[in-house]
């Protein structure tokens, strides 16, 4: 019987499910019983086939029974934790619709009512969402009616499980949500969940179940092994290849690279036949610029007058939604795409996690999303309903993009996706966590903090030493000899205590692992808040520029400390955007690229014909796409050779006059990154000289100073395994990403606070020096807990020490050292982003167009 | 003298800068130094030792020794902000008492000490004081009828990176001494922001002194125009989008 798994429910969910679902989603059908038998279990399955109601169905069935049998206290039993405040609301609204039909759910009340207690014996659900934009009289309420489905943030459960009030709420927790594990696991916040959820383990009155929901993971037996903890089972729900995909590659261009304005045009041929659509980009700034070309596109095409002078409009049909705008702008963008009065929203990955915008019709991919799963998920976001194929477009910009395209396409065939790496027991939050159980005055063994803590898996193989250190500064120890004489909490060698309801104050204020990066406001002059833009970026902007932000263009009237005030106006942009982090390419990503490279030059010594037809058979290529491959392999072959994985190639070459070395790895961006820094220590070592760095997701680029050379036998001798750990941390002294890593670690571990009295403390960009404090610390103890965290989280985080290990382990002989003739072909992508996101793109095109004329002209 | 480990260099009217960054009245025997910022480590919100006090008292009280000052004035902003636990407030008064073995300390409230003047934790504060016709200030305020001796504005010498060199700024009517605490990286005497607040004082750049101040010696720099003018010529204007090629290596 197909609606066997509701047998499982309540008779009045089950009599709900049968009506409104007909029938369970197979995920339903293997999740029910496990939720029903209060087993923990991992759900895996892609966007829109019911993952949610999977997991709450059995807990609304329980509710009901408890209902029934008059024992529904006023207490909490499910409770939902997600990384998006915007997603808890959604579900909130997600489920409160069947709660109704199902007749569960508490009906408004009068606001009188709504201030009594709850009573001891209730009759029907409450649901209440608690993050930190919850007003205080609303979590006052909360109290005194408790929910008894809680939907939450980790950071909200940190503050909620060191409060008493909650904590008695919580006890009775029977089985917790964990939503988009796969955005958590591989993150601090993902550590400070696992640590909280033993520490509501020590509380619970007996063992919850614990469901955890994930649209693409992978490796899914760790990320169980996550979500429960250590020496807990867990089953596996395995659904991920239940919606197909359909991926296509688009290459609007003929030579090396597409311009802007031929990449909105085709984005926006791609979007005219479809009711909705959505276009991702790789980086905030290109959301903005193509959403702009767009945008006027669309007024050309309805030939809209201008008759009087041309007022800047927000386009009617095109929206533009990343994480840099305001949150009503983003809201008012999410709800009109919902109601499916925007056509098109171009975003950054602001919108590829859950967030509810109902049904787009086909995703557009603009330049690739750089991973299997980043692919998948923007994708999922297309044809919103089981069973539908999910539509994406990938519009490639360059050559590389359209590699990197049929790459993903060949891994999402084979269910190769990318394996998330769990931080290995990050400290700061451990810190954070050990303050978080004892405030305001409870009481915590050393012994028994350990224990809690090894439980969690990220800290299962924690030293401790490691949590005395924590104990000792968070104590007032200080740092190396010296004494501090603030004290976040007490430890007496045995135990770590509260200091009563001052001491905590500090903890309550900082709670949380999100970096909380410097940001301006945008302004519009008299008028309302627009967006942010990073404090670095305000610095380099004047009077009279011209910014896009929100898919309109603004001339910059003020640049205060306290905000940029801009005005709408009706001219091209001229500033680059703010400077953001491009992503890279992951090692399955990479192997598949060098496979593809090695395939076509392999079949090229047969014939141009017999490598084409390897792309389309193997890839699913189209004649175009093929060819450009072709020619782009080629191309370089020719002018110097193909680099693989195991056998790299590097290119010296003068810039500026000053001799470069370009490194083709093939590794994968960070992977490059961490190598150029080793390479940079060994370089100022062996030959005295500094030396710039630049990195993308094919290689890296060194350049030396004018005036200095580097023999061809030392490049080549750059890549050994020997002592790479010392050189890496010796490449990454006193550099930008450990000096801002710090921050953030030292912010989290509350060794530096971010807010104290109810105000941000701003340490000010030009004047004040955080730096010093980094130096200080290092003299004094440069062993320090927080010091070591920072190294791990730039090596291991954000760089990949193992991962380049790995790969200069596996390299075959001497890499070959050649002097190319011109820039090769393989070269374009990191001249040009050398540069920076101060290039804008149009510029880009124009110069890689320039440099393939050159390698043209020599093949002539 | 040869044996004296502080160099100085005399940059006004009775008045001598000494490396390290500290000011030398000879007549009076007043030694003078600027923007302490004592406390800031925990201001900041940091549960770290008040690193800073230690080389500061080391400094002042070595120079107030070897000069046999008779006091020492601290020129405002000598704590970062008040909010201090009971432990760094004791410590303060332990480094204020430590100077006090040297000489008579006097303390001129600045921004950072706040409304309450810093009272609650530094004990007596003064808004200004006169010393050999200077109006001693922190500087917050301009005041033009007198002559004057300033802190406030952490003038210093940007050089690439987070590097940068403490600066005296002299002229007839106003000195500027640059700050202690290690913390600040400083006001870049070439910025905008530099020539805006030297001009609420009625100053112009070509009437201004440059003298830089390391641990152990002061270099003369010239009038900070010439200094301006330099500095330009070095770094050329940069083209925001400048094409860079690669070129074959040859």
């Amino acid at each position: 019987m197909a609606d066997d798994a509701f047998t499982l429910l309540h008779p009045i969910v089950a009599d709900w499910c049968r009506e409104r679902l007909v029938s369970p989603t197979a995920p339903q059908r293997d999740a029910l019983p496990l939720g029903a038998g209060r087993r923990s279990f991992l759900l895996s399955s892609p966007t829109g086939t019911g993952k949610t109601l999977a997991a709450f169905l059995p807990l609304m069935s329980r509710l009901a029974e408890r209902r029934d049998a008059d024992e529904l206290l006023a207490r909490t039993y499910g409770l939902y934790i997600s990384p998006l405040r915007a997603l808890s609301y959604d579900v909130e609204h997600n489920l409160r619709t069947p709660l109704k039909e199902m007749g569960l759910l508490e009906r408004p009340t009068s606001e009188r009512a709504k201030r009594r207690r709850g009573r001891i014996r209730e009759s029907a659900v409450r649901t209440a969402v608690r993050t930190s934009d919850t007003p205080l009289e609303e979590r006052r309420l909360m109290l005194a009616r408790p929910p008894h489905l809680l939907l939450t943030t980790p950071e909200s459960l940190g503050v909620m499980l060191a409060m008493d009030s909650y904590r008695k709420v919580l006890r009775s927790v029977e089985t917790v949500v964990v939503d988009e594990v796969h955005a958590l696991a591989g993150n601090k916040r993902g550590a400070q969940l696992s640590l909280l959820l033993e520490s509501l383990e020590q509380i619970a009155l007996e063992p919850f179940n614990r469901v955890g929901l994930s649209a693409t993971a992978s490796p899914l037996d760790r990320i169980a092994q996550f979500l429960v903890g250590v020496g807990r089972p867990c089953e596996i729900v395995d659904a991920r290849g239940l919606r197909s995909i359909q991926l296509r590659i688009e290459a609007p261009f003929n030579g090396a690279m597409a311009p802007l304005a031929t990449v909105a045009r085709c984005a926006s041929g791609l979007t005219r036949d479809v009711r909705s659509a959505l276009v991702f980009t790789n980086v905030r700034s290109q959301a903005e610029l193509v959403g702009h070309e767009m945008a006027q596109l669309e007024e050309v095409s309805q030939h809209v007058e201008v008759a009087e002078p041309a007022q800047p409009r927000e386009s009617t049909r095109i929206g533009v939604h990343h994480s840099a705008l305001e949150r009503n702008v983003r809201h008012r963008i999410e709800a009109a795409l919902r109601r499916g009065e925007l056509h098109t929203v171009v975003c950054s990955s602001s919108l590829e996690l859950g967030v509810d915008i109902g049904f787009v019709d086909r995703v557009l991919v603009v330049g690739g999303a750089r991973g299997i799963t980043a692919t998948l998920q923007r994708v999922g976001r297309a044809g919103h309903r089981p069973g539908a194929v999910a539509d994406g477009v990938v519009v490639a910009q360059d050559r590389d993009d359209i590699i990197e395209a049929a790459a993903t396409k060949r891994c999402i065939a084979d269910g190769t996706i990318e394996e998330i790496a769990i931080p290995e027991g990050p400290l700061d939050v451990l810190a954070q966590w050990l303050v978080g159980s004892v405030v305001p005055r409870r009481r915590l063994e050393v012994s028994e903090a350990i224990e809690i803590a090894r439980r969690a898996f990220p800290y299962r193989n924690l030293e401790e030493d490691d949590l005395r250190a924590c104990a000792r500064y968070l104590s007032g120890h200080g740092v190396g000899s010296e004494k501090a004489h603030v004290r976040r909490i007490g430890y007496d060698g045995n135990a770590l205590y509260g200091l009563g309801r001052d001491a905590s104050a500090a903890f309550f204020e900082n709670v949380g692992t999100i970096p909380d990066e410097s940001q301006t406001i945008v302004r519009a002059r008299g008028g309302a808040d627009i967006g942010r833009v990073e404090e670095g970026f305000t610095n380099e902007l004047h009077v009279g520029d011209v910014l896009l932000l929100a898919g309109r263009t603004f001339a910059i009237k003020e640049v205060r400390r306290a905000g940029v005030i801009v005005e709408p106006v009706s001219a091209k942009p001229t500033v680059p955007q703010w400077s953001s982090h491009l992503k890279g390419i992951s090692p399955p990503l990479a192997r598949e690229i060098d496979r593809l490279r090695c395939g076509v030059v392999q079949r090229l010594k047969t014939s141009v014909l017999h490598a084409r037809r390897w792309l389309r058979r193997r890839y699913g290529l189209r004649d175009w796409e093929a060819e450009h491959i072709v020619t782009y392999i080629s191309q370089q072959n020719a002018i110097s050779a193909i680099p693989q994985l195991r056998r790299p190639v590097i290119e010296i070459y003068r810039m500026s006059g000053r001799q470069t070395a370009v490194f083709h790895t093939g590794a994968g961006r960070r992977i490059n990154e961490t190598l150029g820094r080793a390479v940079g220590a060994r370089l100022f070592r062996n030959a005295c000289v500094n030396t710039q760095l630049t990195s993308d997701d094919n290689g890296f680029m060194l350049t030396l100073p004018s005036g200095k050379t580097v023999p061809d036998a030392l490049w080549a001798s750059m890549l050994c395994t020997e002592n790479f750990e010392p050189d890496l941390l010796e490449g990454l002294q006193s550099s930008h990403l450990i000096k801002s890593n710090f921050r953030y670690v030292a912010n989290t571990g509350l060794l530096v606070l971010r807010r104290a009295g109810g105000r941000t403390l701003r340490r000010r960009g030009l004047s004040w020096n955080a730096g010093q404090i980094l130096a200080r610390l290092k003299n004094a103890d440069p062993h320090f807990v927080l010091l070591r965290e920072t190294i791990r989280t730039v090596t291991r985080d954000l760089l990949d020490a193992p991962g380049a290990i790995e790969y200069l382990k596996a390299i075959e002989g001497e890499p070959r050292v050649i002097h190319p003739p011109a820039a090769s072909p393989f070269t374009f992508g990191i001249v040009t982003s050398s540069f920076g996101d101060s290039i804008v793109l149009e510029e880009r095109a124009t110069m890689v167009e320039a440099l393939h004329e050159r390698v043209l002209a020599l093949q002539r | 003298m040869t044996n004296q480990s502080f160099a100085q260099l005399a940059i006004g009217a009775g008045v001598s800068a000494l490396s390290g960054g500290l000011l030398w009245m000879e007549r009076t025997r007043t030694l003078i130094a600027a923007d302490v910022h004592l406390g800031y480590e925990e201001v900041i919100g940091g549960a770290l030792p008040l690193w800073s006090a230690a080389p500061s008292v080391a400094i002042l009280s070595s120079a107030a020794k070897e000069l046999s000052a008779l006091e020492i004035v601290l020129l405002g902003d000598v704590i970062h902000g008040a909010a201090l636990s009971p432990g760094a407030r004791r410590r303060i008064s332990d480094v204020l008492g430590t100077l006090r073995t040297f000489a008579r300390v006097e303390l001129i409230a600045g921004n950072h000490e706040g409304k309450s003047r810093g009272t609650a934790v530094l004990g007596q504060t003064h808004e200004e004081l006169m010393r050999d016709d200077w109006l001693l200030l922190h500087g917050d305020r301009p005041k033009l009828e007198s002559r004057a001796i300033i802190g406030h504005l952490h003038p210093s010498l940007h050089l690439g990176g987070d590097e940068s060199v403490p600066v005296f700024l002299a002229s007839q009517r106003l000195v500027v001494v640059p700050a202690m605490t290690p913390y600040s990286r400083g006001l870049d005497i070439r910025s905008e922001e530099c020539i805006r607040a030297l001009g609420a004082w009625n100053l112009r750049a070509k009437d201004v002194q440059v003298v830089a101040a390391s641990r152990a010696e002061l270099f003369a720099l010239g009038t900070l125009s010439a200094l301006r003018m330099e500095f330009d010529r070095a770094t050329a204007p940069r083209n925001r989008f400048r094409r860079k090629f690669l070129q074959p290596d040859r």
